[in-house]
């Protein structure tokens, strides 16, 4: 079972039940209010809860996984609430990052806005499952985007950016594989998604509470968080473009590829440079994932014990490929 | 300086770039290219069944070779019943499948996915089911006999004896003439497209399997 399954299974109901979907050769354009979509109701009830988060979450071995509470509420980073109301500052090093689904628009001349609806709360959701398992913190939620952090206070820097790479990996994979397949098995157009990341160290993020009253937020204020949504409109599809801060802390450089245009000019001649990642190399290499017959990565999250009762059935196309004969 | 980049460079490049659990080891050894890895077997319903690490030596004679695969985790019991050698090489398919292979030319990741991995599948299916999914080819010559009953629909000794022995000579007749192995008036319709098949086996093959069907007629 993968871990976004709980997800998926929702947005798979959603879109077998649509009714403008199933209507379409049947009928001209209908205004929504002629469907009866009072089942959506029913399906988002079906979205994972917290307990049911953690039920996903002993699924995966060797993460370190942490125990799902009340999820921490946006704009008010729980290492830099103490800003809130007030014109205090703070200097801290934090990672930024943008996700989106790019293309989702087109899902509105398919299906009921009730289905669109659900299917981005389904990929908001498990995005957040991701952020959150990998000890990220969701910021806001624009539309069927996300902007979060990685990091704070008493966290080490090299383990956030680790921590950053793994979730945006895992929401990739996810909108890649796991719904790919399952758009373009009912003829669904594609969807992507697009994510830029970076990181601040300390003397280039200030956090401050910016709004007026409770209109506001705790925010943070630097070149980083604003280069990360330059690199995101970089990315390819499924693409993930990251900062030449978080590549100076990784270790192994072969999941990066510098673009040929730096995000950033100073001004005095430096730049910044932008890197695509190769996040299903990056799968792989941590024990993530495992690769099928044709390359296609299997989510596993370090958890590919076989299981004990297998069905041949689905085995049975591959192996019957094979006839072998003892010739030594 | 001028670097020459062959087809198998650019297809190990390929290959690697979408295969990230291989590595290239050697690409020199006495004109063989060796590439090490982990092959997960996961069936059609993404359930995951085993892994083995492997090691696959390819000739620089590519495309126009048939690599040599080696199981090096030990997972498959080094007994003629698993199609392996004491040493670990795999016995992917007959030899006749092979040469058609190799004569048209491979495409390294379309063995892998063809050829390499459902040898693994297989066997994955052997170890939990007793048997292989699609049968297997008898020892030695009874395979060869066996392949040429099941592929070729031959089982006539005499007859694919007169066949083998027009393929090696390469004897020509006229296409439209009686034909003079079998009697059919039209050589073209009756053992032309058999002793063609034949053909691309190549005299090597054709003369071991000439000796194990003549021994058959003695017996």
């Amino acid at each position: 079972m993968s871990v976004f399954n709980p997800y998926l299974n929702v947005i798979k109901k959603a879109v077998q039940q649509d009714p403008k979907l199933r209507q379409r050769l049947f009928s001209a354009e209908q205004e929504d209010s002629a469907f009866d979509t009072s089942y959506i109701k029913a399906l988002r009830n079906e979205l994972p809860n917290s307990k049911s988060l953690n039920e996903s979450v002993s699924l995966i071995k060797g993460m370190g996984a942490p125990v799902f509470g009340d999820l921490p509420e946006l704009g008010n980073h729980p290492d830099f609430k103490h800003l809130r109301y007030t014109d205090e500052t703070e200097d801290h090093w934090i990672i930024s990052g943008f996700i989106d689904v790019k293309d989702s628009t087109k899902l509105f001349n398919r299906f009921t806005k009730a289905t669109v609806a659900l299917i981005t709360e389904g990929i908001v959701q498990a995005s957040i499952f991701a952020v959150n398992l990998c000890d990220g913190y969701v910021h806001r939620i624009q539309g069927d985007g996300l902007m979060v952090y990685f990091g704070g206070k008493n966290k080490d820097k090299t383990e956030s950016v680790k921590n950053a790479l793994k979730a945006f990996a895992m929401i990739s994979y996810f909108v890649k594989n796991d719904l790919k397949d399952f758009f373009a098995a009912n003829s669904v157009t594609e969807i992507f998604t697009r994510a830029g990341l970076d990181l601040g160290h300390n003397s280039q993020v200030r956090w401050l509470y910016s709004g007026s009253g409770k209109a506001g937020e705790v925010t943070t204020c630097s070149l980083h968080t604003s280069l990360a949504p330059k690199m995101q409109s970089n990315a390819v599809s499924n693409g993930i473009v990251v900062g030449q801060n978080m590549v100076n802390l990784m270790a192994i450089r072969k999941y990066f590829t510098e673009k040929r245009n730096p995000i950033w000019e100073y001004g005095d001649g430096r730049t910044y440079s932008q890197y695509d990642f190769n996040w299903d190399m990056y799968i792989m290499d941590n024990g993530l994932g495992v690769q099928d017959r044709y390359g296609n990565i299997v989510l596993t999250m370090g958890n590919s014990e076989p299981k004990q009762s297998l069905d041949k059935t689905y085995l049975a196309p591959i192996a019957k490929l094979n006839k072998p004969y003892f010739c030594l | 300086m001028f670097i020459v980049v062959t087809l198998l460079d650019k297809h190990i490049k390929e290959f690697l770039e979408l295969y990230h659990n291989f590595r290239l080891v050697d690409s020199n050894r006495k004109h063989i290219a060796t590439l090490q890895g982990t092959i997960t077997i996961v069936d059609e319903n993404n359930q995951i069944w085993s892994d083995y690490d492997i090691r696959i030596e390819i000739s620089h004679a590519y495309p126009y070779t048939i690599p040599s695969i080696y199981e090096e985790s030990k997972l498959i019991e080094r007994d003629w019943e698993f199609h392996i050698s004491k040493e670990g090489k795999c016995c992917l398919d007959i030899h006749h499948s092979m040469l058609l292979k190799r004569r048209k030319g491979i495409s390294l990741i379309n063995f892998y996915q063809n050829v390499i991995y459902p040898f693994f599948a297989n066997h994955q299916y052997k170890v939990n089911e007793g048997s292989y999914a699609n049968g297997e080819y008898k020892h030695f010559e009874k395979g060869i006999i066996q392949y040429y009953e099941e592929e070729l629909d031959l089982t006539d000794r005499d007859y694919i004896l007169k066949l083998i022995d027009s393929a090696i000579l390469g004897t020509k007749y006229a296409r439209n003439n009686t034909c003079t192995i079998c009697g059919s008036p039209k050589f073209k319709k009756c053992c032309l497209p058999k002793i063609n098949k034949l053909t691309l086996f190549g005299k090597d093959q054709l003369k071991t399997d000439y000796g194990i069907f003549a021994s058959l007629s003695i017996n």
